[in-house]
């Protein structure tokens, strides 16, 4: 039963390869707007797969399956951190695709953009199978390709072209330095496969090229994951894309870098011998600080959700740093790694709910300017609830999905008594209300624009995604359970390694 | 003979030129060979590691290929958007394409 | 029962409450008939658990299976580790309740079809009306503290909106102090919630206070029946000195939602809402939910001080309980003799009835206390409950008929009606009968059962050797006779006034005018008929509903027979009972009914009665000091702080830290120059500084 691993890797890949030669086919017989609605099933198709894994993955607790002879070929392996990692891709790829269907469907060049977001999806779900650290960066390389050529796909306009050439090259900078850094590894150990890292590695001492490799590592991963100061290519890139990537982009790619960094550090560096967790938890507030007086005067309404998505990072990081210090005791480290893990899965869905909000506001009104935007909620009220839910549930409002998981980070930080760290993460959370609060007071409660007669409720394949969000935002903020349970699963799988 | 650690200072060396370069050359072209030469940095530090007294590790020089080719693909992504660039700007100064910022 | 009754019948009113939003977008017909179909269907789903009470075991009638004996929980855990659950609890009490709440509230649906005929705002009353419903039935029958506190705080708010339902009537306001009927409206609603409020307060620190000492016992719960069976908790509360501040805040909840005394003041101003929802929520059940929970927390605390030795705390909880309650009833019965408004009198009635309930649950307590027998006094209560429900409950709905015809609210503006609305003259007048306690009217059985079971602990008391509270057993049943007179009094006052006494002024006018006064049509006096048949026989049930409401008590022997009547007349207190009706009925009859004395002139003649009226008509100036004392200090107070802590320290150092931030976040933002080669730089200065930290940190 281990080909099951695969299908999550080849559904979409396969996929990516056979949408520009179907829609070749299909543009033949006429019907070239099949095409999206096959995207559609091979993203849902994805997710049953990732599912279905679910059984192995709980029972067996790692699969490792050779692509290659082993010891030493490229390998995949799959534990619980990997599944759930997978698991908010594909949910989040599945509705993205079925959003793409109306708001995509007067731009050109659509089989490209689905073969490109099926890679997407594919290169993330690979990037968190890998087994070792050669297969994750032609994974991570993958994906990025995808992306940056998602992030400038509407190329007619100067921003996105822009916006991409500056994403490419800071983020070609981070993939040259991961690879420096799995270099310097590969010489230290010998090897890039995972278990085989860690056994290596399992005693070592305390020296400065370890240290140098950390450094190159957290950097490599942080640019893709946008920690402040490697965060500037973020707030161009995102609202320069379409809001179905800029959902993607915010929602899931970033979490590859944040995977990234759990994963390697927790694997090859024993916390006991060298203490980082501090480091990444310094990182972490400045992220979340840095990105909130950003976020606070925005005038865009998509540059002010991706400066969010710097702070929602900065938040993930305090947890996961908890799990990272030495001494902090097992209990605080699950819970705050799980909170992290956690935080991975509510942000993409309330930020992901929130740009294909935003992308329906755009796709009527055509601005993306808030004082443009002014009232447009009262026009759209569907479009208008879910966005209202998705920004109380990311402010954390209790009783909504982003309360458990801060609540978690937060208590997390409290157990294992690094209680600056909880502070500052509080008052960052509550700093960031400000601007939750405006946008909900600027599209849903001021007075609408005069221009805005015609505006009428987005079409259904846009509402669809909206509303499932929404639902899993109520479900996981009212009955947290399952999913607390599963996070903490995955934080174990990590943690005890 | 020439050492390991020869190597590895020279692709150091490589990585610091390929950050000086990114720092401060104002070209776009410029900008992308300062990332080919960060890649080749680590493509040399992979080649010098895998070196041992026993011979070459024949991995590393796989990894090493595949990455080159990786590699190639980002840059022609790359230059491929410098031309789109070029055909919005009519420049390729790097301090002009600053429309997005703040 | 029908599956998944328990759950049905509260969430079917709720998903009509929901829908009828969306019915009301097809038409005003299928609006209506849907809400009233709504509750009717979920009544029928708490009538479908009635059976299995009285066989013990609940059984699923579709499948067949028996799905557990009395009492019955089914529930959902929500989180595990903090004890907090969805449920619902299957025993006497809660199915008994649920069919009140279910039963009186789809007679009063029907009812409201013809009493809310075209007013514009029906879909805003239906919703309200099915969620409270839905709310009322969830509160009954939760298994859990906190899905009773969210039922409890659904009804809050239901009463609150219907209340001021007709928040937007022009007409001039009944007092001064607003503009329009629709104001005052408003405000009655509000002060209604506010009142209550204070209450829920003193509850909710009740229930968080009883669920942190199980929490720090470690098994975290709400339930009613796993705090029945653990009784850690009880030692943890008393080891820090709280037991006894915690059961007297629990009983704060029913002090305010019952209006007992001293938060009595609200029931009478709830009067401004529509007939039919002072008739289901202000006396049928939501006062009820007072009742009720004591009710529900009495078995447990008796049980529970039983097993730690702390009987003295069931001791004070059932005298406070009972001293509030009769002290209620004497002090409403003296307000309803002399109120002019028809719904006032009723509404006063109701405070001073659910004091004779409270009063019974509290001597049941007291008996516990004494002889470790709580059967009695709860049987009572209950069973007044239920007969005050329905004869409650058709009183509203006859003054609703007669209101709705003459279209005032002032009895002295009625009179004469006798011969035009003769069924509804019947029904109220049964009805009133029933109130007063006159045999063989069901509410003479229920409260006769009262005065037993306070002549039963007086009498247990001194056996046991508990004087002083076989004093106050006596002195109870002495104030509770008391009021009986008084209740009598104003039930021949009200009948009289409105239907014997010749055609007033206002009347005579209307005919003048035209308008006739006519009959209530067949779909509001139909379920005035059913309840009024109900209250004539609903002493017969009195066996039925003994075995019914003791089921599953393992200290008590019921069966069904006619002994419990035959007890209840024979009783002692048999004659008390008949000397106070002749105490109230004799002054009331020359008075009222055949006007031998004219009580204005009775009044002008001797002036201490005039001193007592006045008294009693300003309601004790309870309600004029609550309103200058705390209502007025309390704006004189919230000002000053406005004034010169908000405005002078708050708002100020607000608006200095927004300016800082924005300045600050204006300049900061100058350094994202959008440049990529700053860009670079800066990622440079990252790797520097990581590298920095982690060699030298």
């Amino acid at each position: 039963m281990m080909q099951e691993i695969l299908y999550p890797l080849l559904i979409p890949f396969l996929g990516a390869i056979a949408i520009p030669l179907l829609s070749i086919i299909l543009r033949k017989m006429g019907i070239e707007r099949a095409r999206d609605y096959i995207a559609a099933v091979i993203a849902l198709g994805n997710i049953v797969s990732v599912v279905n894994l679910y059984q192995t993955v709980s029972t067996q607790g790692t699969i490792t399956f050779y692509l290659f002879e082993p010891p030493t070929g490229a390998c995949l392996r799959v534990d619980m951190l990997s599944w759930f990692m997978s698991l908010v891709f594909s949910n989040l790829g599945f509705l993205v695709t079925i959003y793409s269907i109306a708001y995509m469907e007067k731009d050109t060049g659509l089989d490209k953009y689905y073969a490109l977001l099926l890679a997407l999806i594919g290169g993330m779900n690979l990037v968190v199978y890998a087994g070792d650290l050669f297969t994750l960066f032609v994974a991570w390389e993958l994906m990025s390709l995808s992306s940056y050529t998602l992030v400038s796909f509407r190329k007619e306009t100067w921003e996105p072209v822009e916006a991409g050439f500056k994403y490419l090259i800071m983020s070609a900078f981070g993939s040259a330095t991961l690879l420096y850094a799995i270099s310097l590894l590969y010489g230290l150990t010998g090897t890039l496969n995972f278990e085989a890292l860690h056994q290596a590695l399992l005693s070592t001492e305390a020296n400065p090229s370890l240290y140098i490799i950390i450094g190159m590592l957290v950097i490599g991963f942080g640019v893709k994951a946008s920690i402040v100061p490697l965060h500037t290519w973020l707030p161009d890139a995102h609202p320069a894309a379409p809001s179905s990537i800029s959902a993607m982009l915010s929602g899931v790619v970033i979490k590859t870098g944040v995977y990234g960094i759990l994963r390697i550090l927790l694997l090859a560096f024993p916390v006991t011998v060298l203490d980082y967790g501090t480091i990444i938890a310094v990182f972490a507030v400045l992220t979340m600080t840095v990105g909130n007086i950003m976020a606070l005067l925005q005038e865009d309404i998509k540059r002010l959700l991706a400066y969010s998505s710097i702070v929602n990072i900065g938040y993930i990081f305090a947890g996961l740093s908890v799990g990272m210090m030495n001494g902090v005791g097992e209990a605080a480290a699950t819970i705050g790694v799980a909170g992290g893990l956690l935080h991975i899965l509510n942000h993409s869905i309330m930020k992901g709910m929130l740009f294909l909000c935003a992308g329906a506001f755009i796709h009527e009104l055509g601005t993306r300017n808030l004082d443009e935007l002014r009232g447009i909620g009262r026009k759209m009220p569907v479009t208008a609830f879910c966005f209202f839910m998705g920004c109380l549930a990311i402010a954390g409002v209790p009783g909504l999905n982003g309360f458990v998981s801060k609540f978690m980070i937060i208590w997390g930080a409290v157990k294992g008594k690094q209680l600056v760290l909880a502070a500052l993460t509080l008052i960052n959370s509550a700093f960031s209300v400000a601007y939750y609060l405006r946008l909900i007071h600027i599209i849903i409660f001021a007075e609408p624009r005069k221009e805005m007669e015609h505006i009428r409720e987005a079409p259904l394949p846009i509402l669809i995604p909206l509303v499932i969000l929404t639902i899993q935002i109520l479900f996981i903020g009212i009955w947290w359970e399952p999913a607390v349970e599963i996070a903490e699963k995955a934080a174990e799988a990590v943690l005890k390694m | 003979m020439i050492g390991l650690n020869w190597y590895l200072a020279a692709s150091a060396i490589l990585y610091s030129i390929g950050l000086y370069c990114l720092a401060t050359k104002r070209n776009l072209i410029k900008m992308i060979i300062g990332v080919e030469i960060l890649l080749n940095a680590a493509h040399l530090n992979f080649i010098a590691l895998s070196t041992t007294t026993a011979g070459l590790d024949p991995l590393a020089r796989t990894y090493v290929i595949v990455s080159i080719g990786v590699g190639a693909g980002v840059i022609a992504l790359a230059l491929s958007l410098t031309l789109l660039v070029y055909r919005h700007y009519r420049t390729l100064d790097v301090r002009k394409m600053r429309r997005l910022k703040w | 029962m029908l599956p998944l009754a328990p759950w049905l019948c509260w969430g079917i009113p709720v998903i009509g409450a929901i829908l009828t939003p969306l019915l009301a977008k097809i038409n005003h017909k299928v609006r209506d008939y849907g809400a009233v179909l709504f509750s009717i269907v979920g009544f029928i789903f708490g009538l479908s658990m009635v059976p299995d009470i009285f066989a013990g075991q609940v059984v699923n009638w579709f499948t067949g299976k028996v799905l557990g004996s009395i009492p019955y929980e089914s529930k959902v855990v929500w989180i595990s580790k903090l004890g907090i659950e969805m449920g619902v609890l299957v025993d006497p009490l809660s199915v008994f309740m649920a069919n009140i709440a279910g039963g009186l509230g789809a007679l009063i649906m029907v009812y409201a079809l013809g009493y809310m005929h075209g007013d514009p705002d029906l879909t805003r009353y239906w919703f309200f009306k099915n969620f409270f419903i839905g709310g009322m039935v969830l509160l009954v029958i939760s298994n859990n503290f906190l899905q009773m506190f969210i039922g409890w705080e659904i009804v809050g708010l239901c009463s609150y909106a219907l209340i001021g339902f007709w928040h937007k009537k022009k007409e001039p306001s009944p007092v001064p102090d607003y503009k329009t009927e629709g104001e005052y409206n408003a405000m009655c609603g509000m002060k209604a919630f506010i009142t209550t409020r204070v209450g829920d307060v003193a509850l909710l620190i009740a229930i968080l206070t009883i669920y942190a000492s199980t929490l720090r016992t470690g098994n975290p719960t709400f339930n009613f029946l796993e705090l029945r069976e653990q009784v850690e908790w009880v030692r943890l509360l008393v080891a820090n000195g709280l037991l006894i501040p915690t059961i007297i805040l629990l009983f704060g909840g029913p002090v305010g939602k019952s209006a007992q005394f001293p938060l009595h003041v609200w029931l009478p101003e709830a009067m401004a809402g529509p007939t039919t929802v002072s008739a289901l929520i202000h006396a049928a059940t939501m006062v009820k939910a007072g009742v009720y929970l004591v009710a529900r927390v009495l078995p447990i605390f008796v049980e529970v001080f039983e097993a730690t030795n702390l009987t003295n705390a069931l001791c004070t909880f059932s005298l406070v309980v009972a001293c509030i309650g009769a002290f209620t009833a004497f002090l409403a019965a003296t307000m309803g003799m002399v109120a002019r408004e028809v719904k006032k009198v009723l509404a006063y009635s109701t405070i001073s009835q659910i004091g004779y309930m409270m009063l019974a649950l509290g001597i049941g307590g007291l008996t516990g206390y004494v002889a470790g027998e709580i059967a009695e006094g709860y049987y009572a209560g209950t069973f007044h409950l239920m007969s005050h429900a329905v004869f409650k409950a058709l009183l509203f709905l006859s003054a609703g008929a007669i209101l709705h015809a003459t279209e005032t609210k002032d009895m002295f503006e009625m009179g004469g009606l006798k011969q035009y609305m003769p069924i509804t003259y019947k029904c109220m007048f049964i009805g009133a009968l029933s109130l007063a306690g006159i045999p063989p009217f069901s509410g003479f059985w229920s409260k006769e059962s009262i005065f037993d079971a306070a002549w039963v602990l007086a009498e247990e008391a001194y056996q046991h050797g508990y004087a002083i509270i076989g004093a106050t057993g006596y002195i109870l049943l002495f104030i509770a006779v008391i009021t009986a007179a008084m209740t009598l009094f104003y039930s021949i006052r009200l009948i009289a006034i409105i239907f014997i006494w010749p055609e007033s002024e206002y009347i005579k006018e209307r005919k003048r005018r035209g308008e006739h006064i006519h009959e209530a049509p067949p779909v509001m006096w139909v379920p005035l008929a059913v309840l009024a048949a109900v209250s004539v026989i609903g002493g017969l049930l009195a066996p039925a509903f003994q075995v019914f409401m003791l089921k599953g008590w393992e200290r008590v022997d019921v069966h069904a027979s006619f002994e419990i009547l035959v007890k209840t007349v024979t009783s002692p207190t048999i004659f008390m009972t008949l000397g106070a009706l002749a105490l109230g009925g004799i002054p009331a009859y020359y008075f009222y009914w055949s006007r031998k004395i004219d009580p204005e002139e009775f009044l002008e003649k001797h002036g201490f009665f005039r001193a007592v009226h006045s008294f009693f008509y300003n309601r004790w100036y309870i309600n004029d000091f609550y309103m200058k004392v705390i209502v007025g200090g309390f704006i004189k107070l919230s000002n000053a702080v406005y004034k010169f802590f908000d405005q002078a320290i708050i708002d100020r150092f607000n608006y200095a830290l927004a300016w800082v931030v924005r300045s600050f976040s204006q300049a900061f933002r100058k350094t994202h120059t959008g440049d990529l080669n700053y860009n670079m730089i800066a990622a440079m200065l990252g790797i520097i500084a990581i590298l920095l930290l982690l060699l030298f940190g």
